[in-house]
């Protein structure tokens, strides 16, 4: 009788971290998208201003490079097995790779699945339009308009980012950088939403079942 | 003319369809040969095929080089054009005397100073050497010479800032930024061209107010274009960010 009181309590103990689990992914998520809501608005107005000081002949889509050329970032799609659903589609970010050697130069944004559970499971408070989550590990690039400080040509993460803007010229405002900024910014938004939401889905699917077999159970 | 010549350029360079550059390009500065500019491979044939025959001729040095068209060379060549005609437009206006030459010679020095700092801060960071940038600053204005020695060798924000806080014009200007911050110096900087060319208004008999009816409808394009772009991205309360106000 104890043992079947205690496995009923385990049970149910599970039932309710999966609820919580699934509760804090769709937190996470809701506030990827209003962080990710944000920082394109900005990443616009930064490109509206940027074209409003250089001027509209000098910003425009008619300077777009059409030559073949590799792509500067990536996304890498791979199945992990996640904690509750086999084949967890997990993403990716390789930012400013060559395509050539197949490696990313830095500012790789890897999220697992099972870091954000044990983020969300922790008791923080959350605040609405920021990540939660930390940045990512490589290097931490600085914001172009930060302080002023000088930017160094040295590191190859700065020399494509430089080589993408070269398209509208070579001295740019730094208003355009700011923009090119804020939209890589978004990017890697994106792919921690499509994580998050991997997991979130999961979550629901495992949710589902403990409903399922509840209801099962009941009748 | 010297914008439509660098998209041209720049375009073809990044195999674009020459009829779309063109519908872009600004009217008043076509000639019938700019189509051909798409053939160039080098300055030299740049200048030899098309532009010998155009106003800008003169503006190109006799030490043209036959180094390929890159990035870096077009955006060199415009920089270099732009101080060449504006040096050249100085000296007419000096030759003509009297008010328009007072009006004017200010408003052009403060053309050539506001393009020091535009081309410093925007090459903070960039391979251009300090060499070529000083090359690409024009031979007159306030900052003219030894505020473009400081310029030149300027790495961040404020230092730029530390140099020109030493010439009272542009105290005001810089005093509305806090330090690092760049992104109001070109309002400020246009605020400060609405003032003078307002005030060319105020004297009579000179051709500046010609100038300056120009450079304040493009100030009023400006200012609508940047509305436009609020409105259309849901940013009303930016507005104020950028509209410079006339008179």
């Amino acid at each position: 009788m104890e043992d079947q009181d205690k496995a009923r309590t385990s049970e149910n103990q599970l039932e309710e971290e999966n609820v919580v689990t699934f509760l804090d992914s769709m937190d996470a998520y809701l506030t990827l998208i209003d962080s990710l809501s944000s920082t394109l608005r900005q990443g616009w107005l930064e490109l509206a201003s940027a074209r409003h000081s250089m001027g509209a002949s000098r910003i425009s889509s008619s300077l777009f490079d059409l030559k073949l050329h590799s792509a500067a970032t990536s996304l890498r799609v791979t199945e992990d097995d996640g904690k509750y659903v086999m084949n967890q589609p997990h993403f990716t970010l390789c930012k400013w790779a060559s395509s050539d050697d197949g490696k990313c130069c830095s500012g790789e944004a890897k999220f697992d699945g099972d870091e954000l559970q044990k983020k969300s499971v922790s008791p923080q408070l959350r605040y609405r339009g920021t990540s939660q989550f930390d940045e990512p590990q490589e290097i931490q690039e600085k914001s172009p308009t930060s302080n002023g400080s000088p930017l160094s040509l040295d590191s190859p993460v700065q020399k494509q980012r430089h080589k993408s803007l070269s398209v509208f010229g070579t001295l740019v405002s730094p208003k355009l950088r700011a923009a090119q900024f804020s939209f890589e910014t978004a990017l890697e938004t994106i792919v921690e939403i499509a994580n998050i939401r991997s997991s979130m889905l999961s979550a629901f699917d495992q949710v589902q079942k403990d409903i399922e077999s509840i209801s099962t159970g009941e009748q | 003319m010297i914008d439509n010549v660098v998209l041209i350029v720049t375009g073809t360079l990044h195999e674009r369809d020459v009829q779309e550059l063109l519908e872009k390009c600004h009217p008043l500065g076509m000639f019938d040969s700019i189509a051909t500019l798409a053939v160039a491979q080098n300055m030299r044939e740049l200048y030899r095929l098309v532009l010998v025959d155009t106003p800008l001729a003169p503006y190109f040095s006799e030490r043209i080089t036959s180094e390929d068209l890159d990035d870096m060379n077009i955006e060199i060549m415009r920089n270099t054009l732009y101080k060449a005609y504006l040096e050249d437009f100085y000296q007419f206006c000096q030759k003509l005397g009297g008010a328009t030459s007072e009006i004017m010679s200010d408003l052009l020095a403060f053309e050539a100073d506001r393009r020091a700092v535009n081309i410093t801060i925007n090459s903070i960071g960039t391979e251009l050497t300090r060499d070529d940038r000083k090359k690409l600053y024009s031979n007159f204005g306030l900052l003219y010479p030894y505020g473009h020695e400081e310029l030149a060798v300027c790495e961040d924000i404020d230092q730029v800032r530390a140099v020109m806080e030493k010439y009272p014009p542009y105290q005001s200007i810089f005093a509305k930024m806090s330090y690092g911050e760049s992104q109001m110096l070109d309002k400020a900087f246009y605020e400060e061209e609405v003032k003078r060319l307002c005030l060319a208004f105020e004297q009579q008999f000179h051709y500046g107010v010609f100038f300056a009816y120009m450079r304040l409808r493009e100030q009023e394009i400006r200012n609508l274009m940047w509305i436009s772009e609020c409105v259309a991205q849901n940013q009303k309360s930016r507005v104020h960010d950028s509209v410079v106000f006339i008179f």
